[in-house]
């Protein structure tokens, strides 16, 4: 019996084994790797070490870009999560209460899902052309003086979240429209013996017991604004002047254009971090608001 | 309290029609039971009663006023649920306090009626509990709770007991029994288990696809039931059918009919007495206690017979089955009931 | 009024509010493919009108000669076919011996490989970066497709199907004589063939979406992958026609619909799956 565990164990090893190999070489040994570089000085020809100790995130703590990126990520995780779950689950709402149209509809709200970020750039690009695009004429049409969506300080960041929520809506309509699904008819029926009207039914029994899918499309939402790049990259490349520079396309910058490997480590890190942080308060809020079971 | 009224009620789901023309009254502090089995319409009755469905064609009326066009918290119902459909985000005391909330009622009055409604269901420790965290039985005596706190004049319950293992329904039966007593309220009970139906029906109505078959005390409609499906439902065991001829004379019209008797009204001993259907062979053999239900082969059939003789029949025995002729129902090839005029 | 009257209401009302978001959504797409149609000085001529004046595939031509989009569109399949190969193997592999197997270290096995899902991307890619060109394999598909042949997702979703699927019917299989990876490919794979399926779907317009990485890694124009090489030709040829542009766009998207559309139910199941990754 001995030999026939010993032969699973290496069987079961072995299968294992690509698996473990890959994601070891190329998650957790760089993950490593990134935490060791962010407390080095690198050459920009990545030759040369130099420990420096907290250095870089010093500099990154008292840079004011730095700041500004985070600013602007917030904002921007702000607003497309916001607008975004919310239109989401408005829309989601309109399609549980129209059975007939749910198959049509869906394929609409889905199809921008199923296009990536960049293409989706693409689209969204010449309509915010200022002078040629769709986008400004319509605004003529109503008496509107469309802005430079992209060029714009005001409106470059605003713009990137529009074609991001555009994009992305689908994801959450669909998860929210299977947590509609499973709010049981008879406990909107008691609610309606017990005199709720159809807002009062939403709010009372709808709302709790979708909580934990909105509580999870929230949490996605936020982690996905926080690592969009394409859209950003082709739409507005970080600017006008760093308006829509997020932290992930700070790293970039830092780490790929002006090849500053250490300082860049150390901006993934702190990335890592807040993350986690923002989840951690996500979930902190949930304990509280959101009803399981 | 208030009586109920359906006239010439009738609904259809899209082709089907669930309920092709139906009346019934119940009256004032009755507990009135609808019987009959799974899909037979009388959950949709019931939900036609408490605004959840609206009928096609014709009216309804609560305490002599017409509510067809009301919502059902404008009819003075209050509807206990199979599923209990308790608010799980909520405590008991709020699920019951829901209702009262949203009809405005001051604060005290609404602590009022769910301290008295948790004394009543024995629910006072319970009130702080999240429905996850109460027993079945609980659950249901939460959903009576939220029910009564609303002081309605018609109490609806939707199969309430079905979800609920065997002992506990009896248990639950005697207080739903009680209760009716203390609050003395006009109930509509759905149900397809007939012993409770008439544990704790003041009247039964036996649907069938639809249709009121027969509505009258439980005693009653066991005695003399009017039709053949009525006569089947009712009793367990279920009645024992097998066809007849009606040969003249006799106080009944001639013809092909079908003779029914209860497992409890035939014997297996002999008396010269009695009516005999011939030697059947004992194929199987149910010992209940006090009883034993005997199924017997005689004459192409298989019939049920309740035995209390201390010494049981064996397998494959040969045995007489007899019934004394006053036992036995006659049923014309339609179901209707064909009566001498006694019994 | 019951809920079944509601209903109705509500429904007429549902219909309304979705319309316009819906017209919004779609409203793009339909504007990419008028303005690939437009030529010429119709394209930026102002006030712009919404329908092309011709079908013609004027920028469609130009587009193919100018940007090499077959080849945006090879190296996005050959990397895209190779990711999800490898992770649908891989995957199918590590979850049988996950959950069918005892054998020492396996909980820790397991929990490394959940661990990655909660890695992001920006933690590794500068190392990856490095590893990459010190292996020289820079701007190659090796590249593309090394860092992403393996998924914590894959191997955690496929667990919990494999898990599922009794154990008589494995030991049944053994007493009957077939072998363990005979039992696996027999049995556990057509077993769970929807949710291997969707897996792929969604593994495969993960690594056709991918931007970021194939932007670092990629450098010649002939290796570019569909989503960086359009960004790419059109930074670099400032000059060329909106209209070329988007026609370029337009056959770039084309896959994607398309295999939005055939494969829907799939698509939809396979995105629901990635949310209990969370």
């Amino acid at each position: 019996m001995k030999s026939r565990s010993l032969e699973t164990a290496i069987v079961g090893w072995a299968l294992v084994l690509p698996t473990l190999a890959v994601l070891g070489f190329f998650v957790f040994l760089p993950a490593g790797q990134s935490l060791y570089l962010s407390f080095q000085e690198v050459d920009p020809l990545a030759r040369r070490h130099t420990f420096i100790g907290f250095s870089n995130y010093r500099n990154l703590l008292f840079s004011p870009d730095y700041w500004t990126s985070v600013w602007v990520t917030a904002k921007f995780a702000f607003v497309t999560v916001v607008a975004g779950v919310g239109l989401a689950l408005a829309l989601a709402v309109a399609l549980d209460a129209n059975p007939y149209a749910r198959g049509l509809m869906r394929t609409v709200f889905l199809l921008p899902v199923s296009i990536s970020s960049a293409m989706a750039a693409m689209l969204w690009i010449f309509l915010y052309n200022p002078t040629a695009g769709y986008l400004n004429f319509l605004l003529d049409l109503v008496g509107g003086q469309g802005p430079n969506w992209l060029g714009s300080s005001k409106w470059a960041l605003t713009s990137v979240a529009i074609t991001t929520i555009w994009k992305e809506m689908g994801f959450s309509i669909i998860f929210l429209l299977a947590g509609l699904a499973g709010v049981p008819n008879e406990l909107k029926e008691a609610a309606l013996v017990d005199g709720a009207g159809p807002v009062r039914r939403f709010w009372h029994v709808t709302l709790p017991i979708l909580s934990p899918t909105l509580f999870f499309v929230t949490v996605v939402s936020v982690i996905h604004s926080f690592e969009s790049f394409g859209q950003i990259h082709i739409l507005t490349g970080g600017g006008p002047f760093g308006k829509t520079t997020t932290l992930v396309y700070n790293l970039y910058i830092d780490a790929f254009v002006n090849f500053r490997t250490g300082y860049a480590s150390a901006q993934a890190v702190l990335l890592f971090l807040l993350m986690m942080a923002a989840t951690a308060v996500q979930f902190r809020i949930a304990n509280k608001r959101v009803h399981y079971g | 309290m208030a009586e109920v009224r359906l006239e010439k009620v009738s609904k259809s789901f899209g082709d089907t029609h669930v309920i092709p023309e139906l009346s019934l009254e119940v009256r004032s502090g009755e507990f009135m039971v609808l019987v009959g089995p799974s899909g037979c319409g009388k959950s949709t009755i019931l939900r036609l009663v408490a605004g959840l469905e609206d009928a096609d064609v014709g009216a309804i009326y609560i305490g002599g006023a017409r509510v067809d066009t009301r919502s059902p918290k404008d009819r003075g119902i209050a509807m206990v649920f199979q599923s209990y459909a308790l608010y799980p985000h909520m405590t008991v005391r709020e699920n019951m306090a829901f209702s009262l909330k949203l009809a405005k009622l001051p604060p005290a009055e609404i602590t009022i009626r769910v301290e008295e409604a948790a004394k009543m269901l024995d629910l006072g420790e319970l009130l702080d509990r999240k429905p996850n965290q109460l027993s079945g039985g609980q659950k249901q005596r939460v959903a009576i709770g939220r029910a009564m706190v609303r002081r309605p004049v018609v109490f609806l319950f939707d199969e309430p007991l079905s979800n609920l293992d065997a002992q506990l329904r009896v248990r639950m039966r005697a207080e739903i029994s009680l209760l009716h007593r203390q609050l003395k309220s006009t109930i509509i009970y759905v149900t397809h288990d007939q012993v409770e139906a008439m544990t704790l029906a003041d009247r039964i109505a036996v649907v069938n696809r639809g249709r009121i078959e027969q509505v009258g005390a439980p005693l009653d409609v066991y005695h003399s039931p009017k039709t053949k499906f009525v006569a089947s439902f009712i009793g367990t065991p279920s009645m024992n059918f097998f066809p007849a001829t009606v040969l003249p004379p006799s106080a009944l019209p001639a013809g092909a009919a079908e003779c029914g008797f209860r497992a409890e009204n035939a014997f297996l001993t002999g008396d010269d007495a009695a009516l005999s259907l011939g030697e059947g062979r004992v194929i199987l053999v149910e010992p209940l206690g006090g009883t034993a239900l005997v199924h017997v082969e005689v004459g192409g059939r298989t019939v049920v017979v309740e035995h209390r003789g201390a010494t049981l029949p064996k397998r494959d025995a040969l045995v007489n089955v007899q019934v004394f002729g006053q036992n036995l129902y006659y049923f014309d090839s339609r179901g209707s009931r064909l009566s001498t005029g006694e019994r | 009024m019951s809920l079944a009257a509601e209903a109705r209401k509500a429904r007429g009302i549902a219909t309304a509010v979705l319309l316009l978001p819906a017209l919004v959504q779609f409203f793009p797409l339909f504007y990419l493919v008028c303005v690939s149609f437009k030529v010429g000085p119709e394209v930026i001529q102002y006030p712009p009108k919404l329908l092309p004046s011709s079908l013609s595939l004027e920028n469609y031509r130009l587009a193919l000669e100018s940007a090499p989009l077959l080849r945006f569109l090879w190296n996005s399949l050959v990397v895209a076919v190779g990711i999800t190969v490898c992770q649908v193997v891989t995957s199918i592999l590590a979850a049988y011996a996950l959950s069918r197997m005892e054998f020492r270290g396996k909980k820790v096995a397991l929990g490394l490989i959940v661990a990655t899902m909660l890695v992001p991307g920006e933690v590794t890619i500068i190392p990856n970066y490095f590893a990459m060109a010190a292996l020289d394999w820079l701007n190659t598909y090796r590249a593309l497709i090394a860092p992403y042949s393996a998924s914590g997702f894959g191997v955690f979703l496929l667990y919990q199907f494999f898990r599922a699927i009794p154990k008589e019917l494995e030991e049944a299989a053994i007493v009957d004589g077939a072998s363990r990876m005979r039992f696996l490919f027999q049995f556990m794979v057509p077993l769970s063939a929807p949710a291997i399926m969707a897996f792929a779907i969604y593994a495969f317009v993960n690594a056709w979406n991918q931007y970021l990485w194939p932007l670092v890694v990629t450098q010649s124009t002939s290796m570019q992958t569909v989503q960086i090489g359009l960004g790419m030709f059109r930074s670099q040829n400032e000059s060329t026609s909106w209209g070329v542009i988007m026609a370029a766009t337009t056959l770039l998207v084309i896959p994607s619909v398309a295999l939005f559309v055939a494969t829907q139910k799939q698509f939809v199941r396979g995105i629901t799956m990635a949310g209990l990754k969370g």
